[in-house]
């Protein structure tokens, strides 16, 4: 950002919620049916039907509002918001209008000055819309499985300053989503999507110039992209001296650039008005006690754990925490470590982030599925912990764990793979190779000292590769000493 | 409500009317208007405004998946169709 400017940004983000049925209707939420399969005469907007609230609906809002630290509004209640649409079949989407059910809350960032708090202004509870297809030449093809699938979109405050707060921010509340169990988080399957209210003005400044919204951002790359190029073209043209005109940009990830999609002057005049198919939602103390119990530890929280806890990195415990599986995946590891230093946490650390990600993201899988349970990960930092083996042949090992539920001893065992430190054995041994090598012995108290480390080798080998490297080597020295010392 | 208002709903609404439909349009629509502002004139500030005549909240609908259509049922009614999907005039 060009120096003496700052931006004010602000997301709407809809999240499609994980219940079982759809927001009004008992249809199957399922992503990636056939098409026009999972309808029925409400979600199809037939006349004469009428809606129904699924209770899960008000449910995760209420879960997210707390989460969020918002207000929950005790009495709330649904509206029509009426524009024209054919993937909309009534004509209306059944949103909440003034008295959105959570408002008022804030979520904790991290950025690069440090944290900080991005205020919400409001939860509310709405239907999704139909999909249409429009890559046929003629017409546009409609498919309505996803008309009545539940949302709640969460409406931040202006308070974000620059395009990576905006990535940070919407990387906490996909967190919290998806760590509340009430949505997949997932921005290319648009499950999650995010538009931005962008403006700029001059550093200093305190009141708000003219925004534009900006669409299609389906992916965080994107959306930091899409914010940092809007927030250059909107500084140049003041630098100009143009004006920023009200109106929605559509992000074009092809060209990396926001287009013109409609000027606000055409803006769509929703006439909200009350929904009368639908009553009220009441939420009382029982349903907010219930839904603050079914908050488990939420990621920034989690990531402070982690690091005080275990002794790890920030950059560890962010990825660990990034992932509820991963993280569970990480604690059961380090609660099966036979002896729990912070070398040996750190350890199960790098394992995972290394092998055990390689193997996720290879085979598409999630760490449960890998085929490595946690003790037997800890079972493997046990045993290179303890000298047991060399992590050159934990590595070595490790393949032979997937799939399998035999722990790294019984592979060490099976195989006569343990590394020997028994001082006595490697006396034997070394006394054993010094005596074979006399002529190299000699050499080596000549001064052809780079023989050290070949006597070292033939150590290693006359032993099968299971002695100590670090102890052949100590008791080599000593042994040549005391020759030479002859 | 003006001849022009009414435009612009009709346009919201994708509705074409002719001059001489908006103009009488318009008159029934200002006299409905006319007929509701007489409560607006009324000193109503302590009373709630009320939404629906059931005053009942949370009628709630467990989160179970119910039947659905069949495709074929679902598209019976659409003018035009295309395989599995709504056919309708291109609209980007």
């Amino acid at each position: 950002m060009k120096s003496g400017y700052e931006a004010v940004i602000g997301l709407e983000v809809h999240a499609q919620l994980k219940t079982e049925s759809k927001a009004f209707c008992s249809c199957p939420t399922v992503y990636g049916a056939q098409p026009n399969v999972n309808v029925c005469p409400i979600c199809l907007g037939h006349p004469g039907t009428l809606p129904v609230l699924n209770e899960n609906l008000v449910a995760f809002a209420v879960r997210m509002g707390l989460a969020t630290n918002c207000s929950i509004r005790e009495h709330s209640t649904f509206s029509r918001k009426n524009y024209f649409y054919p993937d909309l079949p009534k004509g209306y989407q059944i949103s909440q209008y003034s008295d959105p059910i959570c408002y008022n809350g804030w979520v904790e960032i991290e950025t690069d000055a440090g944290e900080k708090n991005i205020g919400i202004t409001r939860i509310h509870m709405e239907e999704d819309a139909g999909k249409s297809i429009h890559d046929l030449d003629i017409d546009t093809l409609v498919d309505l499985n996803r008309s009545g699938i539940p949302l709640i979109e969460i409406v931040s405050e202006p308070d974000i300053r620059t395009a990576h707060e905006a990535y940070q921010y919407l990387l906490g509340i996909r967190q919290t989503l998806v760590f509340l169990g009430i949505c997949d988080g997932n921005l290319e399957e648009g499950s999650l999507r995010c538009d931005a209210n962008v403006s700029v003005r001059k550093k200093g400044d305190t009141h708000l110039n003219t925004k534009s919204e900006v669409k299609n951002l389906n992916s965080f790359r994107n959306v930091e992209k899409a914010i940092g190029y809007e927030i250059d073209r909107q500084i140049a043209l003041m630098e100009d001296g143009n004006e920023v005109q009200h109106q929605t940009m559509m992000w074009d990830a092809g060209s990396g650039k926001t287009k013109v999609m409609r000027s606000k002057e055409e803006a769509h005049d929703y006439r909200y008005f009350a929904e009368p198919d639908l009553l009220g939602v009441t939420v009382d103390s029982v349903m907010i006690e219930k839904q603050t119990g079914l908050i488990p530890e939420l990621g920034l929280q989690k990531k402070r754990r982690f690091m005080l806890e275990y002794g790890l990195p920030a950059y560890d415990a962010a990825i660990l925490t990034d992932d509820v599986q991963l993280a569970l995946y990480y604690e059961e590891a380090c609660q099966a470590l036979s002896e729990r230093s912070e070398e040996a946490c750190k350890m199960v650390s790098n394992w995972i982030l290394t092998e055990l990600m390689r193997e996720m993201s290879e085979k598409k899988v999630n760490i449960r599925e890998t085929g490595i349970g946690a003790a037997q990960l800890a079972s493997l930092v046990d045993v290179v912990a303890n000298g047991s083996i060399s992590h050159k042949v934990a590595k070595e090992i490790l393949p032979d764990m997937f799939g399998s539920d035999v722990t790294a001893q019984q592979i060490i065992k099976e195989r006569g793979l343990e590394q020997v430190s028994d001082e006595s054995t490697i006396k034997e041994l070394v006394a054993q190779v010094l005596l074979v090598n006399a002529e190299s012995v000699e050499k080596l108290k000549q001064g052809k000292t780079n023989l050290f480390g070949f006597l070292v080798g033939q150590a290693l080998k006359a032993s099968g590769g299971s002695a100590n490297p670090s102890v052949v080597c100590s008791i080599m020295k000593e042994a040549l000493e005391m020759e030479v010392g002859e | 409500m003006n001849p022009d208002e009414l435009q612009k709903l009709a346009a919201l609404s994708r509705l074409k009317f002719t001059d001489e439909q908006l103009e009488s349009f318009a008159e029934q629509f200002n006299n409905v208007v006319e007929f509701v502002g007489k409560v607006s004139a009324e000193d109503l500030g302590d009373v709630e405004p009320m939404l629906s005549v059931n005053e009942s909240v949370n009628v709630f609908r467990e989160d179970v998946v119910g039947e659905c259509l069949t495709t074929e049922e679902a598209l019976r009614n659409a003018p035009k169709k295309n395989e599995a999907f709504f056919k309708v005039p291109k609209v980007l």
